[in-house]
């Protein structure tokens, strides 16, 4: 008795083979798997903290990455968190203010995200809390993006793509966790630790800095100038607000808007200076154009505000050493870090 | 003999209540029974809405104690920390919170041990802890806390709007009925938190469900504010008239 037709082995090979990789290429869950991640810091210096429930994995990045470009998040589609955060400006505009939806232009100047994962809070006057807790802000406010996170979930929603990032990287489906999770996430990654200053001082290497980067730096970190005290650790910033004097009276109240203290108005988040010489226009409003101009400011000592820092002083520089400033400024600069592609949206 | 001793003493596991939850919680046992829970009872609260005496409605004119003319087009309020209260002290129920819409008259409070109470109390926003840590992404999508549309949540400052009041008003000197401006008030912050205490006996048997009757006369706000000259507040861009809206809180809520 015959039981089905039987065929030589070969050929039934070659078939199972065919089938396989017909099967193989149209797996789509090869692209979804996950793995964890690890921040690039180098030796010495301290990580930033990771929230416990948002532990950095690829597919988180990739997630908070994509996002992060993409102008659905705004009502009419025209901007995204990178509309005003270009890596080539070193995630700031190059504008005095940020631009949301219709062309409004925002409240303040663009802050730098290098190394945001150290900073303990977002925003110029401390606001907001987290990294997470942050993107409500942008994604709110009728000047920026003007797109409530419940409208925002519907949107993202039907994105199979993102559905599909979604389940694998946070095992739910997109919501308000999963966004600003996911955001955070890449944003914690814009590390940059490459500058000539850091090849300086953590890479050893004596050659890195010229006589006037050294002469730079030395009078930044030095009693005369005081700079480092505020600008202090491996961010040049200690994270305080302070009041540097840039007005006897200031329009924006900087961090007395969210304490209410009257001592604290026109304190402002002391920045970063890291790849300041792609961050300006400078300041809380943006108004000063260059670095020049902002070592001017502070050689001559502020306007005397009731609030301003007693560090703010004239510090009777002279030309040499104000070009001497903004060498070292200047060495700041991390190329690699504006130029690293998986900081960047895709084409 | 020995195998035999073994053999018994390995079938013999330690009774006991294996739930943490329980009130005779055994960590020693290894076989789960009788487990003996607090006997407790249902809470819910039906509100009745209300602007002085009549029935809130949305976009509807109503009268203030000045004659003047207003109406309401969003209304939303946190409630929590809700306890009650007897002479061995304050009990509180679960972890409450709720966001309340004028629109919507029946909510649950939770599970309360059994016994005699004699008041309630409650706040009028979030916790401090809860305010200055959490964020709506922190919450489920139907939780209270969670993001909200529109969104009850500040993003640009720490925390949650505890009450928002909109609507308009007749601004006119002399109020001549025609509502022409409209009101905001977004109001918040840790500093903005407000307690109310209503005498409200309360008798609760294990299983029992109970409702309690609270009316909100939700015009009480507005007790000494002048809405045709004091009509905007988002809290810290006016706290003296954000306080004074908040401090009146305690008068909104009474006993039916």
């Amino acid at each position: 008795m015959t039981i089905g037709y039987f065929k030589p082995p070969s050929i039934w090979f070659s078939f199972y083979l065919i089938l396989l990789a017909i099967g193989c290429r149209q797996d789509p869950n090869l692209k979804y798997i996950d793995s964890p991640y690890s921040l690039d810091i180098p030796k010495g210096i301290t990580p930033p903290n990771i929230p416990a429930e948002n532990t950095l994995t690829t597919l988180r990045i990739q997630l908070g990455r994509e996002l992060f470009y993409d102008s659905s998040l705004s009502l009419d589609y025209s901007v995204s968190c990178a509309t005003c955060h270009l890596q080539e400006f070193a995630f700031t505009n190059n504008q005095q203010k940020g631009i949301g939806i219709h062309g409004i232009i925002g409240k303040r100047n663009v802050p730098t995200l290098t190394n945001i994962a150290y900073s303990p809070k977002m925003f110029a006057d401390g606001g907001s809390f987290s990294l997470e807790a942050q993107v409500f802000a942008p994604l709110q406010d009728s000047s920026e993006f003007s797109l409530e996170m419940t409208a925002l979930i519907e949107r993202l929603s039907t994105n199979d793509h993102y559905r599909q990032l979604s389940h694998a990287a946070y095992q739910r489906p997109i919501d308000a966790f999963v966004i600003t999770s996911a955001i955070a996430s890449f944003e914690r990654t814009l590390i940059s630790f490459n500058s000539k200053y850091d090849q300086y001082l953590l890479g050893g290497d004596k050659n890195a800095l010229n006589e006037s980067e050294l002469k730079g730096m030395a009078l930044f970190f030095s009693q005369k100038t005081n700079c480092g005290d505020c600008h202090a650790g491996i961010n040049l910033t200690d994270y305080t607000y302070q009041n540097i004097g840039l007005y006897e009276n200031y329009d924006d109240p900087g961090r007395a808007r969210i304490t209410l203290d009257v001592s604290d108005e026109g304190k402002f988040r002391v920045p970063t200076l890291r790849n300041i010489e792609l961050t300006g226009p400078y300041m809380h409003d943006g108004s000063i154009n260059s670095l020049e101009e902002a070592v001017e400011h502070f050689d001559k000592g502020g306007r005397g505000h009731s609030n301003q820092s007693d560090l703010i002083r004239p510090l009777f520089l002279s030309d040499q050493e104000k070009m001497d400033l903004v060498s070292f400024l200047k060495s700041l600069t991390d190329v690699q870090f504006l130029n690293d592609p998986s900081f960047g949206g895709d084409n | 003999m020995v195998v035999i001793i073994t053999l018994v003493f390995a079938g013999c596991k330690r009774k006991g209540c294996t739930d943490p939850s329980a009130l005779n919680y055994d960590m020693d046992a290894q076989k789960n029974c009788c487990c003996n829970y607090t006997e407790v009872f249902d809470l819910g609260i039906d509100f009745d809405f209300r602007v002085s005496i009549d029935p809130f409605l949305y976009n509807t004119p109503f009268t203030d104690q000045t004659g003047r003319k207003f109406d309401y087009s969003f209304v939303r309020m946190y409630l929590s920390n809700f306890r009650l209260v007897n002479a061995s002290g304050e009990t509180h129920v679960n972890d409450t919170f709720l966001l309340i819409d004028p629109t919507i008259t029946k909510y649950n409070i939770g599970k309360v041990a059994v016994g005699d109470y004699s008041k309630i109390r409650f706040d009028i926003g979030i916790d401090s802890i809860t305010n200055s840590t959490k964020q709506p992404a922190d919450f489920a999508q139907d939780h209270p806390l969670g993001p909200q549309s529109p969104s009850m949540y500040w993003a640009w400052n720490t925390g949650y709007i505890f009450l928002k009041l909109e609507g308009s008003v007749d601004t006119n000197l002399i109020p001549d009925g025609t509502i022409d401006w409209p009101y905001v008030f977004h109001l918040g912050t840790n500093q903005l938190l407000r307690s109310v205490e209503l005498n409200y006996p309360v008798s609760g048997d294990d299983g029992q469900k109970l409702v309690l009757d609270i009316g909100v006369d939700l015009a009480r706000f507005f007790d000494f504010v002048d809405l045709r000259t004091e009509n905007s507040s988002h809290t810290l861009n006016n706290l003296f008239l954000a306080k004074k809206v908040v401090d009146n809180g305690p008068n909104v809520f009474y006993k039916k």
